[in-house]
């Protein structure tokens, strides 16, 4: 009886490593998809530099840094919530959890903000007034919209 | 491995909520950096000070939010394979892009 007990106790599985390891084999095929995506932007900004640089300065940078310091927070907060956990403190490490989706709420938000501004004044795929723009700024704004949208 | 593995327990509890506020700060500091220095022109340079931030940041982010500095050196070697991998599709793009 004894034996048995300790047998099935066994029998429970628990691999940290691999469980990170896992983790980290996901954003490597994050890191591949937008890094594609970089490559494209890269290659294009190569080839018009002059457009992308006038389209690049009509994006609002305020909205753009105020999402970025979002994006951050949110890394803090979850950061912060493994280090509660390992403290063992858990309903802290839930709080800073919650905390981190209202923070993606925020960046939705945000973004929400953004792209209207932007279809305010008639930038959005396949609009008139885009395709009306030079060839490299509507490359622009579409990898704009395909590698927000994306992420 | 097991010595191994104490110690990188011992080095995860050290890192206490006060090191990550310090990142942090560290990382929005930099931020405020690239933005003020995408609004002047520096012509050539612009790109790569903001590419030298990015790196910069992103290894704070990895070492210190994702755990790699404490992880096991196995995860320094995915991770660098990975990059090296990126780095060379960039490469080997823009010898076709330039020779094409």
């Amino acid at each position: 009886m004894n034996n048995q007990t300790v047998h099935i106790e066994h029998e429970v599985h628990r691999d940290d490593v691999g469980a990170r390891m896992g983790m980290w084999l996901f954003l490597f095929t994050e890191l591949l998809l937008f890094g594609g995506l970089f490559l494209v932007y890269a290659v294009y900004r190569h080839e018009y530099v002059e457009q992308f640089r006038v389209a690049a300065m009509a994006l609002n940078t305020t909205v753009g840094a105020l999402n970025t310091i979002i994006l951050l927070t949110s890394s803090l907060t979850v950061a912060l919530s493994i280090a509660a956990l390992q403290k063992g403190n858990k309903s802290l490490s839930v709080m800073l959890l919650l905390l981190t989706d209202v923070l993606a709420l925020a960046f939705m938000v945000n973004k929400y903000f953004e792209w209207t501004a932007k279809i305010h004044h008639g930038i959005y795929p396949g609009s008139e007034t885009l395709m009306n723009l030079p060839d490299g700024q509507i490359l622009f704004y579409g990898l704009y919209y395909i590698m927000t949208g994306l992420h | 491995m097991k010595d191994n593995e104490a110690a990188h327990k011992e080095e995860e509890h050290n890192i206490g909520y006060s090191t990550y506020l310090l990142v942090w700060i560290s990382l929005v500091a930099f931020t405020s950096v690239t933005v003020t220095v995408a609004g002047i022109n520096l012509g050539d340079y612009t790109l790569f000070i903001a590419m030298l931030i990015a790196a910069v940041k992103s290894s704070l982010v990895i070492n210190i939010f994702m755990h790699v500095k404490f992880e096991d050196p196995i995860f320094k070697v995915f991770l660098t394979i990975s990059g090296f991998t990126l780095l060379v599709i960039f490469i080997l793009t823009f010898f076709d892009y330039f020779y094409r």
